[in-house]
């Protein structure tokens, strides 16, 4: 198969981040970090009327779709994240410029017969992974959600208006906390400079971590 | 800002939301056969009531869906919100003069 040239480009490129990153916080509050590319695929399905849906999905991404709002499943490699009632977003981690229309067309191939939509957003979205002990609080100034720790536990994902009106959706992967913020790529630079003037005072420092 | 108890998400800040007006207005069924001041009244006259009021919300920054909520538009107090076809909870309803 020939090579693919990729022309992608991340909309936090302009800001140079990975020549600043640092391996570790180094005392830092939080730290910001724009992990590699990954596939995500809008699926939408009305479980209840399609019962052959989350074996289908199971058997493609060895993952079930959270049937409780605001949760994900899955595990280190992949996610899906609760949107919808009837709507998931797929997470996986492969960063190959032609992951997306792959994913898709398995994912497609698995759900034949059963009435859905698999549409293929990479492209759509930037990431910003957040992570630090003053992450819940950053975030707090930035977001109407309550950000405690009791409120917003591992494995949620809360999707909400950040500063003035761009929609994120927060996915909390751990204890650290480690935030992934997916939003509009056109937002990207908007939500990168807002996180740093929450910081402002919320924490010592803001550092830029590698992705 | 209220609180506003998605069906889905739970209690969210108003600000994630936006308004649809009253509720359980039934469109006309067949537009073209009504009269112009029928279908006015359905588009632009609600009932406003100053009280206990039905009306749509869609949870727009959150799980986009839309659902229904009873709130006193007087006191801003929200005695409930259901989801689209459900039947509305039982409320004491109010009306202000
Ligand atoms: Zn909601």
């Amino acid at each position: 198969m020939p090579e693919t040239t990729s022309y992608r480009q991340s909309p936090l490129a302009p800001l140079g981040l990975a020549g600043q990153a640092a391996s570790g916080l180094n005392g830092a509050g939080i730290g910001v970090a724009e992990p590699d590319f990954r596939v995500l695929l809008d699926l939408r399905v009305e479980l209840d009327k399609q019962p052959g849906a989350q074996d289908a999905v199971e058997k493609v991404l060895g993952l079930r779709l959270p049937e409780t709002a605001n949760t994900a499943t899955g595990n280190a490699e992949r996610h899906a994240l609760w949107l919808g009632p009837n709507e998931w977003q797929i997470v996986i981690h492969d960063s190959r410029p032609e992951a997306g229309r792959e994913w898709t067309a398995k994912l497609r191939e698995a759900l034949q017969g059963i009435f859905c939509a698999v549409v293929d957003v990479s492209n759509a979205q930037a990431i910003l992974r957040v992570t630090g002990p003053a992450a819940r609080e950053v975030l707090e100034r930035a977001v109407p959600l309550d950000m405690h720790a009791g409120k917003f536990q591992p494995g949620e994902v809360k999707q909400t208006v950040f500063g003035r009106h761009c929609g994120v959706t927060l996915h909390l992967l751990d204890d650290a906390p480690t935030f992934d913020i997916y939003c509009r790529r056109s937002f990207a630079e908007y939500v990168h400079a807002y996180l740093k003037d929450c910081a402002r005072g919320a924490c010592e420092d803001f550092a830029v971590l590698e992705g | 800002m209220l609180l506003i108890p998605c069906p889905y998400c739970g209690e969210r800040a108003e600000n994630e939301f936006s308004y649809g007006g009253e509720a359980h207005k039934p469109r006309p069924e067949v537009p073209e056969e009504i009269s112009d001041a029928t279908w006015a009244d359905y588009v632009f006259l609600q009932k406003n009531t100053k009280g206990t009021y039905y009306e749509r919300w869609i949870h727009s920054h959150g799980c986009r869906r839309w659902f229904n909520l009873v709130r006193d538009t007087l006191t801003h107090e929200i005695h409930g919100a259901y989801r689209m076809g459900e039947a509305p909870p039982k409320v004491d309803e109010k009306t202000y003069v």
